[in-house]
């Protein structure tokens, strides 16, 4: 009885131990959410990237201290004192977003995202016509450039070199805005994954693990 | 089975041996019939030949048949006349028959000891032809070809001669394409004239000249996309072919509106040219002159250079101008080479920098320790990102990979200078290229930077010393620091470094000190109002990515050794509490009243604001007072004027965009 009762604290002593092991892991699911909203921003070319405090306009101030402006006449008061509240437009802070460990709200993320809207739109019917598509490590290439015709191939070639420029750094902006240089490769994954499953359309290209092209 | 005499690999030679052994024959019996499984050509293989002859009895002429079941581009099947011409003479002649797709003719007469065959062919398809020249040209397996072709082959010889004396090929088409498999080689629409003339000596030596016509179709040569129609292009080609060797005595192209060059080489390869199927990588360039008469921009750039340059910092130029030049190929690799730039200017369409009738010439050399003649360009204008400058020239030398300058240049900049002392660039190109760069700045006025980067109009100069710059790494790195005098006091950069400073994301990374600056010299020439007195600051941690702030830690505060007369102009007083978006209607208009109106400038003991940029907030505050109150304006003396802020939060664009119209407007900012 006295073993088995040991045996019970041992083990719930082992179990708390372990769940009090601190282990900094890769939040995959925040990071396939946040994945999906600048795949979104993207293709649609206009949808918010969740994140981004929303711009107020220039108000009064609706916080706490009134603009003061006291003025004493000049005979009575040696001081005067004019108080202006510099800051009337206190944003709300960003929500703490429990669930979302993977921040991607930053000027450079808006930025590279920006970018791959604009670009979007001449790359779109490319994918469509299966000349390009989606690799395993969330990049663009090639696929099959004998389906466009002749004047478009140095168009296409172009249109990859910068979307992948941009593929990179946008990685790279994440993994460095979260502080962790070392999720960078998980990051692309998410990425590679997320959009040939919300990405892309049916009919599109996408590489497999091996390297072979597969179609949606 | 017949093995027939080794052949040419341009001429099936084989008809004048048994053009010879058949006359007799023929005259002697009334018929003949030759049956012959395989012959072997180096041209083709053809099996199951089957010819026969009979005489007329009635004219005493010869026909026959000549049959042959298989070859390269399918069975053959046509009518034979043979007639006689003089005594020694024989006439062969064929109906035309259809092959490769096309109508095909042939005649061939042996007189004496001379022979002639010609073959003519209308629309045979590219896809026959493609299959007969696998035997002399190594085509990659998924090449195809479309369209028609017609063809002309003379060829005239000697019995008691291997090879034939002259041969002419001629082939036109038009409506041509063809690709290889990956869709990097690829045509369409082509039409195409080539004529081919070869003569042979008696000791096998051949004379070769021609030339090659299209001006229509386009074409695409993996980074290279044509429009003939644009550029019609000739190419024509005159040499020697002596067994192993080609000598080209002149190789001329001519692309209208884009190219236009000569050349001349001794090429070389293991096999007999005549004897093996062209390899083209065993090839061997023994030497080659090649000169350019004329590079036409901006159609070589498109054309030929921009595809190649795709993801790089050169992908989008517009450019105009000529080039041209020589390159000396010895042993497979150049030897020396030079251009002559005329007139070329260049713009990158994305602004990061451009250049505008750039002459000179560049000699060049690969990596040897031998003296050499240096390299001289000028050019009438200049520019990196929004820093402009006009005429300036240098010299430099250049060797393999690298370039260095000859001796300190001098390259105006806005109205004053950047003077460079030291500029070397080794593996240019390469992942490790490295370039290093010292210089020193001659006084350049504020209000031209300022009109140059969309700032506000700032007064006073810019001069100072730069520090040896290196690139490594795709990163240029600032060894020292880059000090700029500027309104009468100094701003310092430290820790300087710029990632990706060719690519599309530059990111730049600073520590700025400021040190001493004249407010009054700042703000003569804003509408803000006038400040006098000197500002301190610095700036932890900036960053710019793209050219914008993302992160930054920035203090300016008033020194506190400061003896100088600090006075805030109303204006001023104004322009600071309108920032932040209060209408501040109450401020000017109450310090106006009463017996406050007597003062348009206050005393002050210090200025002091502080804003940590981090995601699109500036957090800002100032020389701290209490319960989270901040001083941005401490007045001193009678009467004093305070500016009071409560800690807090701006979006740092909404910060900007009200700075920057109170700068320019000085008037009362307010939005309802």
């Amino acid at each position: 009885m006295k073993n088995f009762l040991k045996l019970k604290l041992t083990a719930a002593t082992l179990l708390i131990a372990s769940c009090i092991t601190i282990n900094v892991y890769f939040p995959a699911g925040a990071a396939e959410k946040a994945a999906d909203q600048i795949i979104d921003s993207v293709i649609q070319g206009g949808g918010a990237v969740r994140g981004t405090p929303q711009t107020p306009p220039v108000s009064p101030p609706t916080t706490t201290t009134p603009p003061t402006t006291q003025i004493n006449s000049f005979a009575t008061q040696p001081l005067h004192r004019v108080a202006a509240s510099l800051i009337d437009a206190l944003i709300p802070r960003a929500h703490a977003q429990t669930e979302m460990n993977l921040d991607v709200s930053s000027p450079e993320i808006r930025a590279i995202t920006a970018s791959m809207q604009n670009r979007f739109g001449q790359l779109e019917r490319f994918f469509d016509a299966g000349v390009v598509g989606l690799t395993a490590d969330g990049l663009i290439d090639i696929r099959d450039i004998s389906a466009a015709a002749l004047p478009d191939r140095a168009l296409i070639k172009r249109l990859v070199a910068e979307d992948n420029a941009d593929r990179n750094a946008l990685y790279d902006a994440i993994a460095r805005k979260n502080e962790r240089p070392e999720w960078a490769p998980d990051i692309r994954r998410i990425f590679a994954q997320r959009w040939v499953e919300r990405g892309a359309k049916p009919g599109w290209y996408f590489k497999d693990l091996d390297g072979n092209w597969k179609q949606r | 089975m017949a093995r027939l005499t080794r052949l040419s690999c341009i001429v099936p030679l084989g008809f004048s041996a048994a053009l010879a052994a058949m006359p007799q024959a023929v005259l002697a019996i009334d018929r003949f019939e030759l049956r012959i499984d395989r012959i072997e050509t180096p041209a083709a293989v053809l099996k199951d030949a089957h010819l026969k002859v009979s005489i007329d009895q009635k004219t005493a002429t010869p026909k026959g048949s000549l049959r042959i079941g298989s070859t390269p581009a399918g069975p053959i099947s046509m009518n034979l006349a043979l007639r006689e011409a003089g005594s020694q003479g024989l006439i062969f002649a064929g109906d035309r028959f259809r092959f490769a797709g096309g109508d095909v003719g042939f005649n061939a007469s042996l007189i004496g000891r001379r022979w002639t065959f010609a073959v003519t062919a209308s629309a045979i398809t590219s896809e026959s032809l493609l299959e007969l020249s696998r035997s002399f040209i190594d085509i990659p397996a998924g090449f195809s070809a479309q369209g028609q072709l017609d063809t002309v082959l003379q060829l005239a010889g000697r019995t008691t001669a291997a090879l034939p004396e002259t041969a002419n090929l001629e082939f036109r088409g038009s409506n041509l394409g063809f690709s290889n498999a990956e869709g990097s080689v690829a045509a369409e629409g082509i039409d195409l004239d080539v004529r081919v003339g070869l003569s042979s000596d008696v000791n096998g030596k051949m004379t070769v000249s021609g030339y090659l016509m299209s001006e229509t179709g386009e074409a695409l040569l993996d980074n290279a996309y044509l429009k003939l129609g644009s550029h019609p292009t000739r190419i024509g080609l005159e040499g020697e072919l002596d067994a192993n060797r080609l000598k080209i005595s002149l190789l001329e192209i001519k692309q209208e509106g884009l190219i236009s060059a000569t050349a001349s080489a001794t090429i070389t390869q293991p096999k007999n040219f005549l004897e093996a199927p062209l390899d083209i990588q065993k090839l061997k360039v023994e030497s080659a002159t090649l000169s350019l008469q004329e590079l036409r921009f901006p159609a070589v750039y498109t054309s030929y250079l921009q595809t190649a340059l795709a993801g790089t910092a050169l992908d989008s130029l517009e450019s105009s101008g000529r080039i041209s030049g020589t390159l000396e190929i010895v042993d497979n690799a150049p030897v020396s080479g030079n251009l002559v730039l005329d007139d070329l200017s260049l713009r990158d369409a994305k602004g990061l920098f451009f250049v505008d009738r750039l002459r000179g010439r560049i000699n060049w050399v690969p990596e040897v320790d031998e003296p050499m003649e240096p390299s001289s360009l000028t050019w009438d204008a200049g520019g990196l990102y929004d820093v402009r400058g006009g005429a300036s020239s240098l010299r430099l030398v250049l060797r393999g990979l690298s370039a260095a300058l000859l001796e300190p240049a001098r390259l105006p900049v806005f109205d004053g200078a950047i003077n460079i002392q030291e500029l070397r660039v080794t593996d240019a190109g390469a992942p490790a290229m490295q370039i290093q760069f010292t210089g020193e700045i001659e006084p350049i006025s504020m209000s031209e930077i300022s009109k140059a980067f969309g700032w506000p109009a700032l007064g006073g100069f810019v001069t100072g010393r730069i520090p040896r710059v290196e690139y490594k790494g795709d990163t240029l790195i600032f060894d020292g620091d880059l000090e700029a005098e500027i309104f009468d006091g100094i701003v310092r950069g430290s820790n300087i470094k710029l990632s990706d400073p060719f690519g599309r994301w530059p990111r730049l990374s600073a520590d700025l000190v400021i040190d001493n600056l004249d407010l009054e010299t700042l703000t003569s020439t804003l509408e803000f109002g006038a400040i006098t007195g000197r500002i301190d600051g610095q700036v932890d941690n900036l960053e710019l990515f793209a050219w914008a702030p993302v992160s930054f830690d920035a203090w300016l505060r008033t020194p506190e050794d400061d003896r100088s007369r600090k006075r805030i102009s109303v204006d001023a007083i104004n322009s600071i509490a309108n920032v932040g978006g209060n209408a501040g209607s109450g401020v000017a208009s109450a310090l106006q009243m009463g017996a406050l109106r007597f003062f348009s400038r206050y005393r002050y003991r210090q200025l002091a604001v502080r804003c940590v940029l981090e995601d699109d907030v500036c957090q800002l505050s100032g020389a701290p007072i209490a319960n989270n109150r901040y001083y941005l304006l401490e007045g001193a003396g009678v009467p004093r004027v305070d500016i009071v802020g409560n800690s807090g939060r701006i979006q740092w664009s909404e910060l900007l965009r009200q700075i920057a119209w109170q700068i320019e407007t000085g008037g009362t900012f307010s939005i309802q």
